[in-house]
């Protein structure tokens, strides 16, 4: 066997690189109260403006495949989250969830169109804008250890955002697959096909794993593993057909949700090994994004930022009261949703391999986005949630 | 501040108050939703008294004073359903049950209030440890001297209604084989156990609350945790060891069971009460708690030996020309089916533990019991 030490070295420096940001991150979390995620994508971002992260296509690929299985972690999180139950007894949840997204592919569209970007790029800004990330959303609300109304919606929210930002990704896809074939037959069997496989696969795993680990009497660690395997599998399948990993991911989580009576509990955030993906997840994305290289960009990135949270405040504000909750929480409930959603940038890539010209044009301007929200949205919604009152308390006896 | 007049009230008119769990939907764990469950519930008037708790896991509601089973059963019935319908909207459980099976004290947030903001001050963790949920039951008294006669008589009776409530047989994730495990948080309380001795109200009121409020632990009866206490303000006695039950008709039988012991001991059908009496009071308490209905009794008197559940059912024997008289009848009807067929909530709970060995679905049953 030959022994390839420049390959090895190659990919030495990742480790290295998740112990600075790990270590980053427990001195923001602990020192300045920023949250961890925030201290994980500075370090990415440093460490992409220091060293060429250029790779091998074998290697991208399987970062690539890393990061997908770890945001499928986080979507089969917040899928078990997900009450679909709650969004029948109280429609105005699913409501403000619909307005909410719709105004924020709105208003987005409209900046980017009115600071001078073409139509295809406007649409997919839009949305992309859409999508708030479960990622950064969930590990804020659970390092605080957060419970409340806030959070609670919050989370739902997120969940119907990202699916709703899918879709309408997929239909900027189409609209732009449309102009270029005029086959609208075309465009709309990508979108519905997508969806279906997707969640297909999701339910293709979630039938007979219940059964599995009811037979094998699992505790908590057999039932996280198992949990964990499972979303890695789908990852894979869902990337070997080209469809929506995390819609797979998702549905798996809402599946395992209903069998929870029968399973024991598994680790909150999959333990370690969520915690570590998690490190990787931040780092990850963060180092693909790019500084605005003009001021313009920057200008536009924030403007852009900006105008997508206070599409969702106002969104969620309209709706607290009829939906039960303060005008006051609504609003708080919009703030949280600020980050943006990892997977904008996971979704580019994804509809880059896929075939679609469209999505390197509208890259610049979705990274600049990206970047100054992987850095102010978490603080975003440690600020709302710990607004809301919905943090643990630290308490001194 | 000096004790309050005991504002004499209808004999044998009830109240009760309930304090429950407010439970997330995803992993079954208390939620911290008491302050949004209270705005809720107040854009609407409420059928009885809702106010927070210690917590902000758990709230407490009170029912107006009755006189009649089918009333203060009504009553209850539709705080529930109002409440159950807030909860809904805000994607929140409720539930009965004296303990949550697998909370962790330690992640509780305190109510933020400054009366709970001071005594999580003055108790430390206790006061976190102290989200337990309990049903207290309000008899009327006519005076303040047959209010005291009665507590002390009631003393001996006490472990039924422990028995009978008792539904926290989790607690901190463990089985921890009691029946009820929540008066065990109770007791680490400096003023919890049992009232003085003392069968005139002027002498409680001078030779010992006086006394103690000079020596600036206590300002007034709330400051104790007795297992039943006067309260003066309403003319009443308050029994406080009852876990509150898995269902609002169980709580509502229970009190009209102690309504009717104290209409028998206002009667004078039982013999007066003595200090003596109390010899044996922890460890029947203790027996009730650990055991519920197949915990042992000894008789403060005659020092024989008799199982709770037949001396339960023998004093629901003895009381039932007063039930006929007060209405309750058919409740305590059902108290005695209990005891005898299903058991208490305590056991309820186990039995769906030893069915699923999962403690969210114990959780589970909790929260269908109480909608039902």
């Amino acid at each position: 066997m030959v022994f390839e030490a420049g390959r090895i070295f190659a990919l030495v420096g990742w480790p290295a690189l998740l112990l600075a940001a790990w270590l980053a991150g427990e001195i923001a979390h602990r020192g300045l109260g920023v949250p961890r995620v925030c201290a994980y994508a500075l370090a990415g971002i440093v460490s992409s403006a220091l060293a060429d992260t250029h790779t091998t296509p074998e290697t991208a690929a399987a970062l690539s495949f890393l990061a997908n299985f770890a945001l499928g972690l986080f979507l089969f999180e917040l899928g078990h989250r997900i009450n679909l139950r709650w969004l029948v007894t109280n429609p105005w949840i699913l409501a403000s969830g619909i307005a909410e997204s719709l105004l924020t592919f709105a208003v987005v569209r409209w900046i980017a169109l009115a600071m001078g970007q073409p139509e295809s790029i406007a649409l997919v800004l839009g949305a992309l804008s859409v999508a708030t990330s479960p990622a950064a959303l969930m590990r804020v609300a659970n390092d605080l250890r957060c419970s409340g109304q806030v959070t609670e919606r919050a989370l739902h929210l997120c969940a119907i955002n990202c699916l709703l930002s899918v879709l309408l990704m997929k239909g900027a896809i189409g609209y732009w697959q449309l102009l270029a074939s005029g086959s609208l037959g075309s465009a709309a069997w990508n979108s519905i096909a997508i969806l279906a496989v997707s969640v297909g696969c999701g339910i293709l795993i979630g039938i007979p794993l219940p059964w599995l680990l009811r037979r094998l009497h699992a505790d908590e660690r057999g039932v996280t593993t198992v949990f964990a395997l499972a979303v890695m599998l789908v990852t894979l399948l869902t990337q070997g057909v080209n469809v929506s990993p995390l819609l797979a991911a998702l549905t798996l989580g809402v599946l395992m949700r209903r069998n929870r009576l029968a399973l024991a509990a598994a680790q909150r955030n999959f333990g370690a090994l969520g915690d570590l993906l998690a490190l990787f997840l931040f780092v990850y994305v963060a180092s693909m994004a790019t500084w605005p290289s003009t001021a313009v960009g920057l200008a536009l990135a924030v403007l852009l930022s900006a105008g997508r949270i206070a599409a969702k405040m106002v969104a969620t504000a309209a709706f607290a009261r009829v939906s039960g909750t303060s005008t006051r929480k609504g609003a708080l409930t919009g703030l949280a949703l600020a980050p943006l959603s990892t997977f904008a940038l996971l979704l580019l890539e994804y509809s880059r391999s896929a075939g679609f010209g469209l999505a390197d044009g509208s890259l610049s301007a979705i990274a600049g986005m990206v970047i100054v929200m992987e850095l102010a949205g978490p603080l975003f919604a440690q600020w709302a949630l710990m607004l809301a009152g919905e943090t643990q308390h630290k308490e001194h006896y | 501040m000096p004790l309050e007049t005991f504002h004499a009230s209808g004999a044998l008119s009830m109240g009760i108050e309930l304090e429950l769990q407010l439970v997330g939907q995803h992993d079954r764990d208390l939620a911290s939703a008491a302050t949004d469950l209270l705005e809720l519930t107040r854009r609407k008037p409420f059928p009885g008294d809702i106010k927070p708790e210690m917590t902000d896991s758990m709230i407490e509601v009170a029912t107006d004073i009755h006189v009649r089973h089918d009333a203060l059963l009504s009553q209850l019935e539709a705080m529930r359903d109002t409440l159950l319908d807030s909860a809904g909207k805000l994607n929140v459980s409720l539930c009965g049950g004296g303990t949550h099976p697998f909370q962790h004290w330690y992640e509780r947030r305190i109510f933020s209030a400054p009366r709970f903001q001071q005594l999580s001050g003055l108790y430390g963790y206790l006061a976190k440890q102290f989200t337990v949920f309990g049903q207290h039951v309000h008899i009327g008294m006519p005076d303040a001297d047959s209010a005291l006669r009665v507590l002390h008589t009631l003393g001996r009776y006490v472990p039924h209604f422990i028995a009978l409530s008792a539904s926290s047989p989790f607690s901190q994730g463990s089985d921890t084989l009691f029946d009820s495990a929540r008066l065990n948080s109770v007791f680490a309380f400096p003023l919890s156990g049992r009232a003085p001795f003392a069968l005139e109200w002027h002498h409680f009121e001078h030779d010992y609350f006086a006394n103690m409020e000079a020596t600036g632990i206590v300002r007034s009866m709330k400051d104790f945790y007795w297992d039943i206490r006067p309260k003066p303000e309403y003319g009443t006695i308050e029994l406080r060891v009852c876990d509150t039950p898995l269902t609002v008709g169980r709580a509502a039988e229970i009190a009209v069971y102690l309504q009717a012991l104290c209409s028998s001991i206002l009667a004078g059908e039982e013999a007066g009460p003595v200090e003596d009496d109390y010899l044996v009071y922890t460890y029947n308490r203790f027996q009730a708690c650990r055991f519920g209905l197949d915990g042992l009794l000894v008789h403060p008197r005659t020092h024989d030996t008799v199982t709770l559940r037949d001396d339960i059912d023998a004093t629901l024997a003895r009381l039932e020309p007063h039930a006929r008289l007060l209405g309750s009848t058919q409740a305590l009807d059902s108290l005695r089916h209990m005891i005898s067929a299903d058991g208490n909530d305590a056991c309820r709970l186990r039995t769906v533990h030893a069915r699923t060995h999962n403690l969210l679905a114990v959780v589970d049953e909790a929260v269908a019991a109480f909608a039902q």
